[in-house]
């Protein structure tokens, strides 16, 4: 489903990606871990399209489709779904009105009919409830003075009613505590299809034990450095990442 | 209205009232003097650095006359209504006879033009605040001028709505007084709308006076396409104890208008609320000038601004807020933001504190910029396109200023207004 | 708040004495005749021996202050000053350009020694000092001493009396002199063009980092007397110099005149920070007596990258005026404007920035503390304007005050100007007072009110303080103390 070839992506005069290769099936489950500062969220906003990075080389195909000839909005409407490490807050936009927005946004776009308001309000109030998400939260204005948590279960939620092909996780672990952690994975587990692929961004094993990866990647400096399964988590996990930022060095 | 060219008019404008230079009423002769001897305010002036009203008005049209054009008006709200054309009361398109209990409406002026011996004009009282001309020129040259009276206790759910429209060119000066008696309570709407192709010199002063415990909720529209329009719009406002203002003002207006405020806090408990929202294109310069003086202890003032500038339009912020050393224990906030849409428009902001109290809370804010790309981008990785997500951003932004706003009327008519102008903005461009 | 009450009332009885720099040398000197004139302008030039087209240029810009009438746009009041009742020029006699520190009137070192200035190298090399600093000594309108000067140029960097420099280099002078405070610019700076008596010369040369802070110290020490200084710092490329300033001059009954011109010049790369702790005499509790302390200070980033930082601790002076300013024209320039403005008794006080925006992705901070007490009033007044090719500028401004007592006041008046859109400019602003519950709680665990309130104040400044030099942070600190005294502690 996804396929990545040779990326190489810059700021400025610095060069974070230095020829990175990736990819996912369909229905596939990959994590990506690694240190601090080896440009995993440089990877899920460049893949996502944010402005701001120079991309050198390589492309990013998502069912064929290189998606660095579309922008960010034509992107998430042939099936990228980034959850943000840090969402972004829009005060005076609130949470509803902005999800309907966004399913309108992206069904327009694939040439379907927008969604009708009950038809709306009754998928949003399953949805939530699942993520126990409160209806007064929706009413607030996006992201506006929530806490981490609500946050997160606001991507989640989006997620969920977006129904994308492939969902990038940046580090959506950071800033919950054990029950919104557990509540949040339940919410992904739920999601998982076989035409759906996930790849989940993360530097501890904690967020894997709630959702089993198919499929390990360990990053660092700008590449991946090895790939495996599951094993892979519980090993960086007893030896950290030493080897791999010393191997790249040497 | 150069200073010249007005001279030259002023035995015109009083003819048309049917009366003669001497005969002149006293109050009009000495802000006729007082407007002499300062001229009309250059941006040499300290509160008129931003705007230079004297070269704005180098060409002077004459006066409004009373003759009757006809006209069509669509009925927007569900209002008492009070229609001026071209600065003229027309009583066959107004509900004077309509008007409920409680709610007294009134001609200031006597039939030589001389003001009523019951009414007092009150701008005396904001002398201190006010360093220019543009009120006692309203003085001296005001003729169909009102006096709003709301009686003790009255509470009304339908607005009061004063219309001005303008259909050709002409210069207007109009002057509406507003009185508020112990606890009365109402709401009032005030639309300037400007359909002279020509172009249109506008001096409104809208005083108003809050009793005891009164409530007035005013929402001001500022609209029209008119390109040559220059206007100022005066709002003087004397809030007592435990009383209320509350303004709201939308401004989708082409040519140069200043909208200032000066408003007391004069009894304990009073409290202000100014909130606004600007759209500016063109060559649209558009200045909301306020001084709010605490002369009382635990007063509240509140003042929040948007500013949605594009193509080549200048806006302009200036808060004042005073608060005077015997307004202990007294709260005042102002902010004011702007987006711009163009790389040559313009914002001049200038927020100001003056304290002379130590026991107070002040603060303000002021931003402005471009569109925040960091939420573009959140919007747009959800699918919406830039020009959806720009919108949606744009008409959020704007909003925030009304959000306390309780009142659906006015809340959906002013979305109805930014859609449109963020719709015809995207067409243009 | 009773404790507060108690505090406030004392101001009343806030005596001179706590201006602990208002002693007075007792040195002879020779002046200028009072009043000022052609001669004037040209008696000081011939005293500097200098070349003709400096004494043409103070002449020019005297013809021009003479067509210009005093500013009264800020917020502070005072009688009118009669420029014909001033001595323009007073310098200790016994001192006609010492060539080494021994060769400096005792008299003068024991001024500077009880001021805790050190001139004498070996003093500060012994150890009484952690760091060291260069020290130009300013005594009324000649400078003094000046320390560590062959140290310096080892390393290339010119430190010595403009007057010094006028003569030994001359180009920089005359290329840079003027350049960035135009001789027509304000009333106060033509004034001081015309008539300045001496001051600073800093020069650091390409690549230099100037190994030690640079500092001046001004001191006005004769009754009825004007001083002018002017300082010039050109930082050529690549180079960073630290300087600070500091001034006090003796209590007198008269209000005495200080109109000094600070230029700063950044070219690419470069990086000034300059300090100031401003401690004039500012007049006794009844409102007289008390330095005017009306000062044009700007600096230039013309280079690229440059980067220029003010940090100002303003406690003294019976008036300050004064707004030290940045010119953001090199693109990726840096202003910074740091600033903790303290007033008591009757000072007045109308300080700030000015952070012009000009080149491509331009960056400016203002961070401003205004505190008054007593009967004073203090206000912060700012620009911050983005040029139309000025893209990509940013600006973040916090502009606070803290009022202390029910007599003082303050404002604070900030121009905002974006003439593009690409650009962010952020302002905020607060006004409060100390609350009783931040009193209370600090009482509450031990300190008296006057140590509570310090403790506030210190932590209501710390973000500007900290922008200090370390040895003139714990410097600064104690002298905000000492100013708010009899208001709070």
């Amino acid at each position: 489903m996804l396929e990545i070839n040779d990326l190489h992506v810059s700021v400025g005069d610095r060069q974070i990606l230095k020829g990175l290769n990736l990819k996912v099936a369909a229905g596939e489950v990959a994590a990506i871990m690694g240190p601090n500062g080896t440009g995993k969220s440089t990877l899920s906003y460049v893949i996502a399209g944010r402005e701001g990075y120079s991309i050198t080389q390589g492309e990013i195909l998502l069912n064929g489709v290189n998606l660095l000839d579309l922008p960010p909005h034509l992107r998430a409407s042939s099936g990228v779904f980034l959850a943000f490490q840090y969402p972004v807050e829009i005060p005076g936009v609130a949470c509803m009105q902005f999800l309907k927005a966004a399913m309108n946004a992206q069904r327009r776009s694939r040439g379907e009919d927008e969604i009708n308001t009950p038809e709306f309000i009754k998928r949003v109030r399953e949805e939530s409830e699942k993520l126990k998400i409160h209806q007064e939260m929706l009413r607030r204005p996006l992201n506006s003075g929530f806490s981490g948590g609500e946050k997160k279960r606001l991507e989640i939620l989006q997620m969920a009613l977006l129904q994308p092909k492939l969902s990038i996780l940046d580090e959506t672990d950071s800033g919950l505590d054990i029950d919104a952690l557990k509540t949040v994975s339940e919410g992904v587990n739920s999601l998982r299809r076989p035409d759906r692929a996930f790849l989940i961004i993360t530097h501890y094993q904690r967020l894997l034990d709630y959702i089993k990866p198919d499929t390990v990647h360990v990053m660092a400096q700008g590449r991946i450095q090895k790939s495996g399964g599951p094993e892979l988590a519980l090993e960086l996990e007893k030896h950290g990442y030493q080897d791999y930022v010393s191997n790249e060095a040497a | 209205m150069s200073l010249n060219t007005l001279e030259t008019h002023l035995p015109f404008s009083l003819n048309y009232a049917q009366a003669s230079a001497e005969e002149m009423s006293l109050e009009r002769q000495e802000a006729w003097g007082r407007y002499k001897n300062l001229g009309l305010p250059s941006h040499r002036l300290e509160s008129w650095r931003y705007t230079d009203f004297r070269s704005a008005c180098s060409n002077s049209f004459e006066p409004s006359d009373t003759i009757i054009d006809p006209i069509e008006l669509v009925r927007e709200h569900d209002s008492f209504r009070l229609v001026f054309i071209n600065g003229f009361l027309r009583h066959e398109l107004s509900d004077l006879n309509l008007m409920p209990d409680g709610v007294i409406i009134e001609s200031i002026y006597d039939n030589r033009n001389h003001l009523n011996q019951s009414v007092s004009l009150n701008s005396n009282v904001f002398s201190n605040l006010i360093a220019d001309s543009i009120v006692d020129l309203n003085t001296a040259l005001a003729v169909d001028s009102y006096l709003i009276k709301i009686e003790k206790n009255i509470h009304l759910t339908k607005p009061i709505e004063i219309l001005n429209v303008f259909s050709k060119k002409c210069s207007v000066f109009t002057r509406i007084l507003i009185e508020l008696s112990t606890n009365s309570r109402i709401k009032v709407i005030e639309t300037i709308k400007n359909n002279s192709s020509e172009g249109v010199q506008i001096n409104h002063v809208l005083s108003t006076k809050l009793a005891r415990d009164a409530e007035l909720n005013l929402f001001s529209y500022l609209s029209g396409s008119g390109l040559s329009c220059t206007g100022i719009s005066t709002l003087l406002s004397e809030v007592g104890r435990g009383a209320s203002l509350s303004s709201n003002l939308l401004v989708d207006l082409n040519g140069f208008f200043r909208r200032q405020v000066f408003a007391k806090l004069a009894e304990e408990h009073a409290n202000i609320a100014l909130k606004g929202i600007v759209l500016a294109k063109d060559k649209g310069h558009i200045d909301n000038t306020i001084t709010i003086e605490h002369c009382a202890p635990n007063t509240t003032s509140n003042e929040v601004f948007r500013y949605i500038l594009n193509d080549n339009s200048v806006g302009v912020f200036q808060g004042k807020i005073i608060v005077r050393p015997e307004a202990q224990k007294s709260d005042g906030f102002m902010q004011s933001k702007a987006i711009l849409l163009s790389d040559l428009a313009t914002m001049n902001s200038k927020p100001e504190l003056e304290i002379f109290a130590d026991d107070v809370k002040c603060s303000h804010g002021s931003t402005c910029g471009e569109i925040n790309k960091e939420q573009l981008f959140y919007l747009m990785s959800r699918g919406l396109n830039e020009q959806e997500a720009m919108s949606l951003l744009i008409e959020a932004f704007a909003f925030e200023a009304f959000s306390e706003l309780n009142d659906d009327m006015i809340s959906d008519f002013t979305k109805n207004i930014l859609a449109d102008w963020l719709y015809a903005e995207r067409q243009m461009s | 708040m009773a404790a507060l009450q108690e505090t406030v009332t004392q101001v009343a009885t806030l005596d001179a004495s706590a201006y602990k720099y208002g002693f007075t040398t007792d040195i002879e000197s020779e002046k200028a005749p009072k009043g000022l004139n052609e001669d004037i302008v040209r008696f000081i030039s011939a005293k500097k021996n200098e070349p003709q087209w400096l004494t043409q240029w103070r002449l020019a810009a005297y013809q021009r202050w003479l067509t210009m009438s005093e500013p009264s746009w800020a917020r502070v009041h005072y009688p009118k000053i009669d420029y014909q009742d001033l001595y323009y020029y007073s310098a200790p006699k016994s001192t006609p350009g010492p060539k080494t520190i021994d060769e400096v009137d005792p008299e003068l070192l024991r001024t500077y020694e009880k001021l805790g200035i050190p001139l004498r190298e070996q003093e500060i090399l012994a150890g009484v000092q952690t760091r060291k600093v260069a020290v130009d000594a300013v005594f009324d309108s000649v400078s003094v001493a000046t320390t560590f000067k062959e140290e310096l140029a080892k390393a290339g960097v010119i430190f010595c009396p403009i007057s010094e420099a006028v003569h030994t280099h001359p180009e920089l002078v005359q290329k840079y002199l003027g350049s960035v405070v135009p001789v027509t610019d304000n009333y106060f700076a033509t004034l001081n063009s015309a008539v300045f008596s001496d001051g600073s010369f800093v020069y650091i040369p390409k690549g230099v980092r100037c190994p030690m802070e640079l500092s001046t110290y001004f001191r006005i020490n004769e009754q009825n007397t004007g001083q002018f200084e002017r300082t010039l710092i050109i930082a050529d490329s690549d180079s960073y110099v630290s300087y600070l300033e500091g001034c006090t001059a003796p209590k007198r009954d008269e209000n005495q005149l200080h109109a000094a011109v600070v230029e700063l010049v950044a070219l690419d790369n470069a990086q000034i920070k300059y300090s100031t702790v401003q401690n004039w005499y500012p007049g006794d509790s009844d409102g007289k007596g008390g330095i005017y302390n009306f000062v044009t200070k700007r600096g230039d980033c013309r280079g690229e990258n440059s980067h220029i930082s003010w940090t100002q601790v303003e406690t003294g002076s019976a008036i300050t005026w004064k707004y030290p300013s940045c010119i953001l024209r090199g693109n990726n320039s840096q202003g910074e404007f740091y600033s903790i403005a303290v007033s008591n008794g009757h000072q007045q006080v109308d300080s700030g920035t000015k952070m012009i925006h000009l080149g491509k992705n331009t960056k400016s901070r203002i961070i401003s503390k205004g505190i008054s007490a007593g009967r004073s009033q203090n206000t912060y007044r700012g620009l911050v304007s983005a040029h139309r090719k000025a893209a990509g500028s940013r600006n973040f401004t916090q502009c606070d005050s803290l009022l202390i007592g029910h007599s003082c006041s303050a404002h604070t008046i900030p121009y905002i100007e974006a003439k593009n859109n690409h650009l962010q400019f952020e302002h905020e602003a607060t006004t409060s007072k100390i609350s009783d519950e931040q009193l209370f709680y600090a009482m509450q665990r031990g300190l008296s009110a006057e140590d509570a309130t310090a403790l506030i104040v210190n932590g209501f400044v710390r973000e500007v303080l900290q922008q200090l030099p370390m040895e003139f942070a714990v410097e600064a600190q104690k002298l905000i103390s000492i100013s708010l005294e009899g208001s709070v502690g």
